[in-house]
């Protein structure tokens, strides 16, 4: 999968254990690291205060989505039923927002879970099917049961032997350069 | 073994002592109660408003108490451990159980067997003799069977209320059997089923046969909802106040202790929201006479403004300050949500049974203001009487250690 | 403390000690290596019953629904009482991956993604039924979607089958991105592990391209989070909307106000008992039996007595309330149920929902997989029922003798309930097949050992 033409884009450090994992991760904080992440086969807990990521945005959006649903169904059965097609049906009010209610609620939810979608493929970055790590095989280690400390060197500001040196400090026995393929093209087929 | 074991935990909690504050507090109450009792006993009119509004504030206390009870009994059968440090404020609630039986007798007596109160239409011989579907209902509604139904609730309940609560004292002090945790676990399972129909057929005898006409499948999970979400209020309450005044530890009670508790609260505030809302829709729809008629009474006149009250007390307001995880930890928010839901669930009761006696305009004066405060005088005298005497946490508990370290 | 104090220990997730790397081999195996030859002669059986749904579904447009057994005063028959059999089948599922999920059971996690793919297969089989029975199933959208039309004519929204479009949509459809969020680590995991170029392009072309970053874990954990919050209540909804569509109308023995909980105790009861009998043919067959563990039935057979109650719980108020109620229309709708010409579903119902599965209060008879297996298809059997009674007896007999009839289904009937059942099986062999059954990366999160071991989490 890689050939003569790979260049190198980081650096990655490899960790079997993982609370080695997390120590490694506040000390990387504290050592103030841009465009550095840590790869894991399942979440780790946390994990998150290590590295001094913020909160997720995820439920204010999902929340929104689902508040938008509740004001499309209301405009919806009401201004369908009572405004553009009056019609009277089994003695009930025009508005009879009692037999609305279902609807309301599903819409909500329908929205709501639309946009909980939408956020993992948004957030996560999801959708990039080419990346390094995949083209180093990295991959392979980190979906099972490694963890991995992932620095990025494209922008240059971070030598890879300091990024090397701070690694071992943190007891990683496992360092490897992050390459990419260079004429890949980022279509997946 | 076990002593040392209750030794070891005992500085977890603080010891038994007596709270001249609540004492005070209970006696004040009480005093006042039957300040307002005694003249509103007096006059003809006024006794029957006195007769409704004791048997509007004692569902109130049922309700709190054995939704206790029916707490204890759930974590008991799901083994759960998150809620042992703060399961004894349950106990302590479910264990007033007698206290509610005693304060049901006045109920018979005058509600039913002297008939001074007018409750139950059904119990009215002249009524009866109008109505062929009262006659009907005779096998079921009569003043017999009906004590004999209420002396087996009440004889199921503080059975069970004695057990469960007993054994977590004795474990205090290491005198339970060795296999107290398992026999607890294993009394759960029939008693939440004995709980499930004794709840039903009490709100059936004691609220529904109110308005003996009137009929709905549901009202025995509506009742159950309000009961939970009174108790869970009322638990809290105690855990937080107890909490503020050091008798808990802060550590010891955490606020993932109190997140699991606020989510409990939520989770049954929209229960209640779901089943009220399919009661209420389900006839609106059909829009049957014979059922109709009861909401139809609560829907004309003042009574429309009770019931969207209701909707707003019960649900709209307690759901959003909860929706946030931050408000579910928050020992003042949980407080004060906890204060509101208590009046949502008088509220509830009160739009249940009131119509019965004013139907257009509902009425609230100082004859009906009596009971309630009687009765939570009564209540808070018995929980200033058992913290002087036992522990605020269950401290012989196996489990204690697994819920010390419980975290989200 | 002594050892003698019986401490409830929690359902472990997993059987301890087992490797990640293991666990990896354990659970992807059965999607990697050539089908066994069970699994060719079980899809053969199963993908024969769904060649009979598809021939019925021929017949039923071709020739239209008179070749079912409905009849007047039977206006509803089996195609109703498949769509709620199959709508409850599918509610486990949703149950024991957001219910469970929020109530931390960590448990679940190794049935959960099984119990999901079957709530997804089993609303794909409750959906064909109301599309089928409008005659012409591809003109349903236009009937049943709200869209601007010429006619500016739109649906009833105050009807409850209108109800149902939104609830059953909007659950399959929820369900649907549920289960999808979960297997996106699972498919990266597949993707690394094929060998063969076209595995490797549809996983990962599946997976989304899927880097474990814990960035994203971070959004991922709280879009997971928010997805079982809002299964929960959908579940709920989905349910007593079914319920609705009863319940609204006059008819006696339909019109009660307990259906909705009730509908819904019934449905995650018929689920739970449909994963049981489905998962205990599954460890077996892809040997699991290490991740699915007799903890797991256990616990799910206790979740089966407690629905079990619920359920009789509601039977015995209807009675009592029948009676109480003093109607006597709803009177003699109860009457007929437990003695009249359907006596014999109804106490098959009784018998199979309440009676039966008391069993599972006994230890032994909870923890054998050859004790429990009649019980659960016992309930199956007897949710079926329930539903069949619901429908059927209420009708047969209504407010008018004079149209008093007997409802007696056609082969086509029985072809499409049996071919459902085909089609359900057929699609979970292909899930079994092609997608990995357990939530590895989740199970990952909750074995022992796995999580930082200092900081606040040491319990």
């Amino acid at each position: 999968m890689l050939d003569a033409n790979a260049k190198t884009v980081g650096m990655v450090g490899l960790y079997d254990n993982v609370d080695a994992l997390v120590q490694a991760a506040a000390t990387v904080r504290d050592a103030g690291h841009k465009n550095w992440d840590c790869h894991t086969p399942y979440p780790v807990h946390g994990l998150e205060k290590a590295m001094g990521i913020k909160p997720s945005p995820v439920p204010t959006v999902i929340l929104t989505a689902g508040l938008v649903g509740l004001i499309v169904a209301i405009a919806l059965t009401g201004g369908l039923s009572a405004i553009h097609y009056p019609i009277r049906i089994g003695g009930k009010a025009l508005l009879s927002w009692q037999a609305f209610v279902p609807i309301y609620f599903e819409l909500f939810v329908l929205f709501a879970a639309l946009a909980a979608m939408a956020s993992v493929i948004f957030f996560c970055k999801l959708g990039r099917w080419h990346s390094p790590l995949h083209d180093s095989g990295i991959m392979k280690e980190i979906t099972c049961d490694r963890f991995a400390i992932v620095f990025e060197t494209r922008d240059g500001d971070e030598s890879h032997e300091d990024i090397r040196a701070m690694l071992e400090e943190t007891g990683c026995r496992d360092i490897r350069p992050l390459l990419e393929q260079e004429d890949e093209d980022n279509s997946i087929i | 073994m076990n002593t040392e074991h209750a030794a070891s935990k005992a500085g977890l909690a603080g010891a038994p002592a007596p709270s001249p504050t609540l004492v005070r507090l209970a006696g004040i109450l009480t005093l006042l109660g039957i300040a307002l009792s005694v003249p509103a006993l007096l006059g003809e009119a006024d006794r029957t408003r006195f007769g409704f509004a004791y048997l509007w504030s004692f569902v109130g206390l049922w309700s709190v108490v054995l939704g206790s009870l029916f707490f204890v009994g759930l974590q008991h059968l799901t083994g759960s451990i998150w809620s042992v440090v703060i399961r004894r404020t349950a106990e302590m609630l479910a264990g007033s159980m007698w206290l509610v039986a005693l304060l049901f007798l006045p109920l018979l007596l005058f509600g039913i067997f002297f008939d001074q109160f007018h409750l139950f239409p059904w119990v009215d011989e002249s009524n009866v003799a109008g109505s062929h579907l009262l006659q009907e209902k005779q096998p079921y509604l009569n003043a017999t069977f009906f004590t004999v139904r209420a002396a087996v609730f009440f004889a199921a309940w503080i059975a069970f209320a004695a057990y469960f609560v007993r054994t977590s004292l004795e474990m205090d002090h290491g005198r339970a059997p060795a296999d107290a945790g398992g026999a607890l676990r294993r009394a759960a399972g029939p008693f939440t089923l004995i709980f499930a129909l004794t709840a039903t057929f009490a709100g059936i005898d004691w609220i529904m046969s109110l308005d003996p006409y009137w009929f709905s499948t549901i009202f025995g999970v509506y009742i159950f909802s309000g009961m939970v979400v009174a108790s869970l209020a009322a638990i809290t309450i105690a855990v937080v106040c107890l909490r503020e005044s050091g008798r808990l530890r802060r550590d010891v009670v955490t606020d993932d202790h109190l997140y699991s508790l606020g989510v409990l609260m939520f989770v049954f505030v929209c229960f209640w929201a779901y089943i009220a809302f399919s009661q209420y829709m389900l006839i609106w729809y059909a829009n049957m006479p014979e059922e109709t008629a009861y909401l139809h009474n609560r829907l004309q006149g003042n009574w429309l403004a009770v019931s969207i009250a209701l909707a707003l007390v019960r649900f709209v307001v307690p759901f959003f300050a909860l929706l946030s995880r931050r408000a579910k930890m928050n020992p003042r928010i949980l407080f004060w949500v906890s204060i509101w839901l208590l009046a949502g669930q008088l509220l509830d009761l009160y739009w249940l049974i009131m119509p019965e006696l004013h139907d257009h305009h509902p009425v609230l004066g100082w004859q009906e203001l009596g009971p309630p405060l009687l009765m939570t005088g009564a209540l808070l005298w018995y929980v200033s009487r058992f913290l002087a005497r036992h522990a605020p946490m269950a401290i012989g508990d196996p489990l204690l250690d697994q819920s010390l370290s419980f975290r989200l | 403390m002594s050892a003698t104090q019986c401490a409830v220990p929690p359902t472990p997730a997993i059987t301890p000690d087992l490797a990640l790397r293991r666990l990896d081999d354990d659970i992807f195996r059965p999607m990697e290596s050539f089908p066994t030859r069970r699994w060719w002669f079980a899809i053969s059986i199963t993908g024969a019953l769904a060649t009979l749904f598809v021939v019925c579904v021929g017949v039923t447009i071709t020739q239209g629904i008179g070749t079912w057994g409905n009849n007047i005063p039977v206006g509803w028959g089996w195609a109703i009482v498949n769509f709620v059999f199959w709508i409850g089948i599918g509610h486990a599922g949703t149950l024991i991956s957001a219910i469970l999920f929020l109530l931390r059971q960590k448990w679940r996690t190794g049935i959960a993604r099984f119990a999901e793919a079957m709530t997804i297969f089993a609303v794909i089989c409750a959906m064909q039924f109301p599309l089928i029975h409008t005659g012409r199933p591809w003109l349903a959208m236009f009937w049943l979607i709200p869209y601007p039309n010429d006619q500016s004519l739109y649906q009833n929204f105050r009807s409850p089958l209108e109800w149902d479009v939104f609830a059953v949509g909007t659950y399959g459809l929820v369900s649907l991105m549920f289960w999808y969020t979960g297997l996106i680590p699972d498919l990266a995991i597949a993707r690394e592990r094929a060998v063969h170029p076209f595995r490797k392009f549809a996983y990962g072309l599946l997976s989304l391209g899927w880097r474990g970053s814990h960035k994203a874990w971070n959004h991922y954990e709280k879009a997971y989070l928010l997805f079982a919050a809002l299964s929960t209540p959908l579940v709920l909804s989905v349910h007593s909307i079914v319920s609705f569509d009863f319940a609204v109308s006059h008819i006696p023995g339909w019109h009660t106000t307990i259906f909705p909980p009730y509908f819904v105790a019934g449905a995650i009861f018929s689920g739970f008992a449909m994963v049981a009998t489905l998962i205990i043919i599954m460890r077996k067959m892809f040997r699991l039996e290490h991740i699915v563990t007799i903890e797991h039935l256990s616990a799910m057979n206790k979740i089966i007595i407690a629905t079990s109650l619920m359920v009789g719980y509601a039977y015995a108020v209807e009675l009592f309330m029948a009676w109480y109620g003093g109607v006597a229309a709803e009177r003699y709708a109860f009457m007929n149920r437990a003695m009249g010409p359907y006596a014999w579903a109804y106490w098959t119902m009784v018998i199979c929902n309440v009676v039966v599965p008391q069993l599972l209060w006994f230890r032994k008879i909870r923890r054998s997989v050859v004790l429990m297996y009649p019980v659960v298809i016992l309930v199956n059997v007897g949710m079926w029922f329930e539903r069949f009674v619901i429908v059927v007896t209420s009708l047969h007999r209504d407010y008018l003798p004079t149209s008093w009839d007997m409802f007696s289904p056609t082969w086509v009937d029985i072809g499409l309930f049996v071919g459902s059942i085909g089609l359900f099986l057929t699609l979970m062999l292909l899930f079994c097949r092609f997608l990995p059954t357990i939530a590895t990366a989740e199970l990952k999160a909750v074995m022992p050992g796995s999580q930082p071991s200092h900081g606040v989490n040491h319990a």
